[in-house]
């Protein structure tokens, strides 16, 4: 019989124990294989393009948090600051360019967020967004979306959304519980002025034409569905009158703002500025980034050292199966010794067995590691179904001490010594 | 495959007097011997010398005209695999292997009809796919000797092959021992038993360390 032959019976008549430790195995290389991609993001991550902007304001969140915010907008500052303080900046500081979003909920899990030109109108340097169909909003029951969330919802210019700006039943008794007198109930809030002409804005659901789809070329910004910022003040202040949002005026308000000063030496003023309001924040960007950087080079030497302890302990695993593979098999080895079998041939078969063990991990561990992912995200692009050659060449530096140790064994295997008894 | 011992002496690791001595002896290609002696007196021993698997402490070993001592490991590996059967006392069979598969360990290119038949000869054609470690000693015993005929060795090294089996079985594998002396395979049998008588070759005797 051929040594795989004797392998692949090897694993099949064994096949509990064979099954664990293909287990254990395919655990160990799906943890090291997200590791190693959670590495590769981190450091794609890394190496985004400088800020477009100086300085980024926002209500007041710790700084990293508002940071989070902006960059990703997924999680979007739950407080506002009052509109008029960003005309404020505009008219005091040598503003190149400045714009705002103020976030007031979702849409399925896009957020939509009001904002006006200024978003379309970025310097060409600040990436600004393209619209890919239809155009930018003009009137304030329109909408624009990005294109990640225009293919998700399925829809274009022409559809309609449903914006709701009504609270929620938990957020109306968190305002009832910070102030009793404050928390109205929503159906009876007036619609303020200068809406207060149309009064069926005041429903719980306001119906939204999209007129355009609008792409930031990979930009968090594609997640976005864009509204005016009228529309967007229109169910703040509902929520405002309900007790569950901060009263801006009504000016409107603003949850991020990004500026780009002509003259960076007005910097400190800007931040002197904002800095004697006890609820806004403001981020230099530039030095963020720097932080930021330092912050994941940390993080990705962290990361590299466990990813490390990865290969080492898939190495381990190999090298214990192995050897007590070996310590089983010792009896039939020198059985086989006696008959005639090379060391080669012994070797063969052995490293064989092994190899189809880490193959069957290797299979294994790819759906394991969508499993993995799906469970505690490590990385926010799932990898592929089948392995790919990294992770086909960690299972193969698995083998190599393992098999380092095999053959060092079978050479050192006595055949007098084991022959006692026999 | 004819066997010349010239001198050979077995001795214990760190023993001045030799365990067993064995003054010039042959054994003509295609003839038996019987060797006998008490419990512990180097018979065993001496049958894996021959076989190449230990180096005896003094004199040489010549197979079809090749001295042992002359041969690498590799080399006395390929001997045994080629042109040699052994049937051992314990330790005969791979557990997770069938007993077919077992047979057809013997020798590379041993053929599965060949297997069968020999499992037949030693009336285990029923138990061909069962594995060896759901065997009984006898069966395992019979096993080996059913690999060792399906590999239609040169030389053939039995050591107490008849030591678990019942009468009949006894009878069995003795008949396949003289059919492989006919074939013309030179065969060494290690055995207490009395069942294997003392005409099935020329027999030697260990008396005092030495053999007669």
């Amino acid at each position: 019989m051929s040594p795989l032959a004797l392998a692949w019976i090897g694993i099949r008549r064994r096949a509990l124990s064979a099954s664990l430790a293909v287990l254990a195995l395919a655990a160990v290389l799906a943890m090291t294989d997200a590791l190693v991609r959670a590495l590769q993001q981190e450091g794609d991550g890394a190496s985004l393009a400088p800020p477009t902007h100086d300085v980024l304001i926002g209500p007041k969140s710790g700084g990293l948090g508002l940071l989070r915010s902006a960059a990703r907008l997924d999680a979007p500052p739950v407080d506002v600051l009052p509109r008029a303080l960003a005309h404020n900046i505009e008219e005091l500081f040598d503003v190149r360019h400045a714009t705002t979003l103020h976030v007031i909920g979702r849409v399925d899990r896009w957020l939509v967020a009001g904002t006006d030109d200024a978003w379309l109108h970025r310097p060409p340097d600040q990436r600004p967004p393209r619209i890919v169909e239809g155009r930018w909003l003009r009137g304030e029951e329109e909408a624009v979306v990005g294109v990640h969330a225009a293919a998700a919802l399925g829809v274009g210019p022409g559809d309609t959304l449903s914006v709701r700006s009504a609270p929620t039943v938990e957020e109306t008794r968190a305002a009832a519980r910070r102030d009793p007198g404050a928390a109205r109930d929503f159906r009876w809030v007036p619609v303020p002025e200068p809406f207060a002409p149309r009064p069926e804005r005041a429903l719980h659901a306001q119906r939204l034409s999209i007129v355009g789809i609008a792409d930031h070329a990979g930009d968090p910004g594609d997640d976005l569905i864009l509204i005016h910022h009228d529309t967007a003040y229109i169910h703040h202040h509902l929520r405002e009158a309900a007790g569950v949002a901060r009263e801006t005026g009504n000016e409107g308000a603003f949850s991020l703002m990004w500026v780009t000063l002509d003259d960076p030496e007005r910097l400190p003023a800007l931040r002197e500025l904002i800095d004697r309001r006890s609820v806004a924040d403001i981020i230099d960007l530039h030095d963020a980034q720097a932080e930021l950087a330092a912050l994941a080079s940390d993080a990705a030497a962290g990361a590299r050292r466990l990813v490390h302890g990865g290969f080492a302990l898939a190495a381990l695993a190999v090298l214990l199966l192995l050897h007590l593979r070996y310590e089983a098999l010792r009896p039939r080895l020198v059985v086989l010794r006696a008959l005639g079998y090379g060391r080669r041939a012994l070797w063969s078969t052995l490293a064989l067995e092994a190899a189809l063990l880490v193959l069957l991990a290797l299979a294994l561990s790819a759906p394991l590691r969508l499993l993995l992912e799906a469970a505690a995200p490590l990385v926010s692009t799932p990898g592929p179904w089948i392995p790919g050659p990294q992770l086909a060449s960690v299972a193969a530096l698995a083998l190599l001490p393992g098999l380092l140790i095999l053959a060092l064994r079978l050479a050192l295997l006595d055949v007098r010594d084991a022959l006692t008894g026999v | 495959m004819d066997i010349v011992l010239d001198g050979v002496e077995l001795r214990h690791p760190g023993m001045e007097k030799p365990l067993l001595r064995v003054p010039a002896r042959e054994i003509p290609s295609g003839t038996a011997v019987v060797l006998r002696g008490a419990s512990g007196s180097g018979k065993t021993t001496l049958l894996h010398v021959i076989a190449g698997l230990i180096p005896p402490a003094a004199g040489s070993i010549t197979l079809a005209g090749r001295a042992l001592a002359t041969l690498g490991e590799s080399a006395r590996a390929r001997l045994r695999r080629h042109e040699m059967g052994i049937v051992f006392q314990r330790l005969n069979v791979l557990e997770h292997l069938t007993a077919l598969e077992n047979v057809r360990l013997g020798r590379p290119g041993v053929r599965v009809a060949d297997a069968r038949a020999a499992l037949d000869t030693m009336g285990l054609a029923d138990l061909a796919g069962r594995r060896a470690e759901v065997l009984s000693l006898g069966e395992q015993q019979r096993v080996a000797m059913a690999r060792v005929l399906a590999a239609r060795p040169a030389l053939l090294l039995a050591d107490e092959p008849t030591s678990a089996l019942d009468d009949t079985n006894t009878e069995r594998v003795v008949a396949a021992l003289r059919g492989e002396v006919e074939r013309g395979c030179t065969v060494v049998v290690v055995t207490h038993d009395a069942r294997i008588g003392d005409d099935f070759g020329a027999l030697w005797r260990i008396e005092d360390g030495t053999v007669r």
